[in-house]
């Protein structure tokens, strides 16, 4: 029995060391529970927890010994301390960005400050041209450091929570590290075709529209790769969806699976509006393409019928939202908005007959519009009444009714 | 019997430690495994494969043993950002750490806000009118989200280090253009200057951005004190005709130096057509004549006549465009006299009573042509397509009869 009592004594002193040392090794580890209801905001009033106190073992660690001028050694000593990829990225994106941006700034304009004309302008563009060269290199810096193409410059992501707000409307319930990476995608996307825009000052080369438009099937590729098809069908007619109301649709009413057949139908028409839906290059493409847009006004005619395809061109005009506007601040019904537009639209179609004829002279040009000018006045004041009569002439783009009609 | 009763207490002790040992070892193997995937951020993405190549850490490989990023991160940003300055990290990286992090936690507060209305996409937008209210409704939220994060970050930060990168970089490049203006002074001047500068544009923006804001009257009066200061000091430092200079090149006339495409001048020209400009600011009809008098005088007609046609917006709607196509500017200038030319010849059309109606529009018609493909022979197909696409209506009013 005293043996026994000996062994077990003994067993007991064994494990009291092994416990106190595992306890003693936990307490090392602060605790730190990771519950966004525990991140600190100035409402939260939490107590100052106390700081990091270097122990004996960490006191051996400063952040000299990580730092480095050679950026890969850097990143390889923040990942060597475990430091979290996203954290390794927010401060290797930052480094970056501010020394290019502080070479890019240091850009001398390589001319006297007394010059001007070709002299100046040359400079100008070299100084953009070496700029071009810094963005591109930090891009493939940033990519061999952290396998990203990240192309936004310092200054162009809003820092606001408003486009984090649209964008997460707009994406819908995707997941957190899709968005992340289709926003990215978009934003290289709007910051590379931001860059050819300001280099064509506002005129595109031919070999700079090519350029735009390899960069928007790029895009899209990259965006596609990342999407579902049903996830990038959804996505494309939400920006169309965008576009659509952005150019005056909001005015004329659709159900909700109404427009979304019709921003397919858009997209059908001009391609997946994507990349437009951060700078106007898209837009301006859409200008120039007569045949989409023949294309896509003769779908949506098809699906809405002539009579609401109508309504629609009626609605989206901005002659008619100027009387509507004049009929709402008068509490008039909508018909006599409607009324006042068709008068309108009569007006305009005589003027144009009238500057077809090129074998009228400006004094018989004149004399006929007149006419016809002061018929239609006094079928506005009947339907107005004198005062809201002389508030479209003044305020609602009235003016027609009354100029005095020159050729 | 008493000895069966103290082995009996130390069998029990025994299994007690046992327990204890067990129990310590199984949460300390969750420990470590959660202090592996430990970060502030809960919600991560998904890291991207890294193309990078694999390079290892060069500097202190002893660190690796002593110290995890675990060990100064926290729940509480303050004791985070407080660790990151115990271990002598930059201020500058600890904003860009703070401020991406506290960005990131916020941007997951604002998808939690959006998430319940993310499904209702196509019905709100069907309805512009709900979408409205429901804008104006979290529109407030976020105001607040963001007036708390700006607190945050404030609080994190201190409020020196309250302003964005841009700025910083608006002010590198303010710096820069800086230099460009002060090119003319000796070296050590030309830093004196700068400090200057830089000296008072702080205090010119320190002085915008009071808050709460000046009053307008008293604004004007701290700008026009602190300019008054500036020249003040400048008077001690510059010489004279430095001073001459530096005023010239501070003219709000100097920026004629932009604005003459495809005029060459020498340096003295151009101060001197600043001068002359400066000198004729507040003028009437008759002094206007004296300064293109003083002027022409100076460049001689030919050159006049050049400096002038530079500065005619019709000229410079050719110049943008042919620039770019690299036309030369002897061609640029010609296709402008062309213009000229050809409005001249259609209304003299016009106003001739004695023309009948039928002539008048194949006269202008003809004009209209001619001109036409004049300027598409003097600038090349392309140029002149995108020339009349942006400033060619006056092309299309030629041939109105009207």
């Amino acid at each position: 029995m005293k043996l026994a009592l000996v062994v077990s004594l003994g067993v007991n002193v064994a494990l009291a060391v092994m416990a106190s040392r595992n306890w003693a090794k936990r307490s090392a580890v602060p605790p730190r529970p990771v519950t966004e209801d525990h991140i600190p905001t100035q409402q939260a009033h939490r107590p100052l927890v106390p700081v990091f106190e270097p122990d004996p073992v960490t006191n051996r660690f400063n952040w000299g010994m990580i730092e480095s001028s050679n950026y890969e050694e850097y990143v390889a000593n923040l990942r060597a301390i475990g430091c979290p990829e996203k954290t390794v990225r927010d401060i290797i994106v930052a480094e970056v960005q501010k020394t290019y941006g502080a070479k890019s700034a240091a850009v001398p304009l390589d001319v006297k400050f007394w010059s001007c004309g070709p002299e100046r302008q040359a400079a100008e563009r070299e100084r953009e041209e070496r700029r071009s060269e810094l963005r591109a290199e930090s891009r493939a810096l940033l990519q061999r450091l952290i396998g990203l193409d990240y192309a936004t410059q310092i200054g162009e992501r809003s820092d606001g929570l408003e486009m984090q707000a649209i964008f997460c409307f707009i994406f819908g319930p995707l997941p957190d590290h899709v968005t992340e990476r289709v926003g990215l995608a978009l934003e290289q996307g709007s910051s590379l075709g931001r860059e050819i825009q300001d280099r064509s000052k506002g005129i595109l080369l031919p070999l700079e529209k090519e350029q735009l438009s390899v960069l928007r099937e790029q895009i899209l590729a990259s965006v596609q790769q990342l999407l579902s098809a049903e996830q990038f069908d959804e996505l494309s007619r939400r920006f169309a969806a965008l576009r659509l109301l952005d150019k005056g649709f909001s005015d004329f009413h659709v159900s909700a699976s109404e427009l979304r057949h019709i921003a397919g139908m858009y997209v059908s028409s001009f391609g997946p509006p994507l990349e437009g839906a951060f700078n106007s290059s898209h837009e301006e493409e859409e200008e120039g393409k007569g045949a989409p847009k023949e294309s896509f006004e003769k779908k949506l005619e098809d699906f809405l019928g002539q009579e609401r395809y109508a309504e629609y061109k009626r609605d989206t005009d901005s002659d008619f939202k100027n009387i509507q506007a004049l009929a709402e601040q008068q509490a008039l019904p909508r018909e006599t908005a409607v009324k006042i537009y068709e008068i309108k639209t009569l007006f305009d179609a005589e003027c144009h007959r009238l500057l077809e004829n090129a074998l009228l002279s400006a004094s018989e040009f004149t004399a006929h519009l007149r006419e016809v000018q002061d018929s239609m006045r006094s079928g506005l004041q009947q339907l107005l009444g004198d005062k809201s009569f002389e508030l479209y002439v003044r305020q609602y783009g009235g003016s027609w009714v009354t100029n005095s009609v020159r050729p | 019997m008493k000895s069966a009763r103290c082995l009996a207490f130390s069998l029990g002790l025994n299994g007690l430690l046992l327990a204890l040992c067990l129990y310590r070892a199984f949460e300390m193997r969750q420990h470590e495994a959660f202090v592996s995937e430990m970060t502030n951020r809960t919600i991560r993405a998904i890291p991207e494969p890294s193309t990078a190549g694999e390079s290892l850490p060069t500097s202190h490989p002893e660190m690796i043993q002593c110290f995890h990023w675990s060990q100064i991160e926290s729940e509480d940003y303050r004791v985070y950002a407080a660790n990151l300055r115990a271990l002598g990290c930059p201020e500058a990286t600890v904003r860009d750490i703070i401020v991406a992090d506290v960005n990131e936690f916020y941007c997951r507060r604002v998808n939690e806000l959006v998430a319940p209305v993310q499904s209702r996409f196509w019905e709100l937008m069907a309805n512009q009118e709900q979408f409205q209210k429901l804008v104006d409704e979290k529109g407030k939220e976020l105001d607040a989200l963001n007036m708390q994060r700006k607190t945050l970050l404030r609080e994190l930060l201190g409020t020196e280090n309250d302003h964005s990168r841009a700025d910083e970089l608006a002010n590198l490049e303010a710096r820069e253009a800086s230099k460009e203006f002060l090119d003319f002074l000796a070296p050590v001047k030309f830093e004196q200057c700068l400090e200057l500068e830089q000296q008072f544009d702080a205090a010119r923006r320190e002085v915008a951005n009071r808050q709460p804001p000046l009053a307008q009257n008293d604004l004007q009066a701290k700008l026009k004190q602190l300019q008054e200061n500036q020249e003040h000091e400048l008077n001690q430092l510059l010489a004279p005709d430095e001073m001459a200079e530096y005023k010239l090149r501070k003219s709000g006339f100097a920026n004629l130096r932009d604005r003459l495409p495809g005029f060459q001048a020498t340096e003295d020209e151009l101060k001197q057509l600043v001068q002359i400009q400066q000198e004729f600011s507040v003028t009437n009809v008759f002094g206007q004549q004296q300064q293109r008098e003083r002027m022409k005088d100076l460049l001689g007609p030919e050159r006049f006549t050049q400096f002038e046609r530079a500065q005619n917006p019709q000229y410079q709607e050719f110049y943008e465009v042919a620039e770019r196509f690299e036309v030369p500017s002897q061609t640029i200038a010609e296709a402008y006299e062309m213009r000229k030319v050809a409005e001249e010849e259609a209304g003299k059309v016009r106003r001739d009573k004695g023309i009948s109606p039928e002539n008048r529009v194949a006269m202008l018609r003809a004009i209209h042509i001619e001109i036409g493909r004049s300027l598409e022979t003097t600038l090349g197909a392309q140029a002149f397509a995108i020339y009349h696409s942006r400033s060619g209506q006056w092309l299309d009013q030629l041939g109105g009869s009207h």
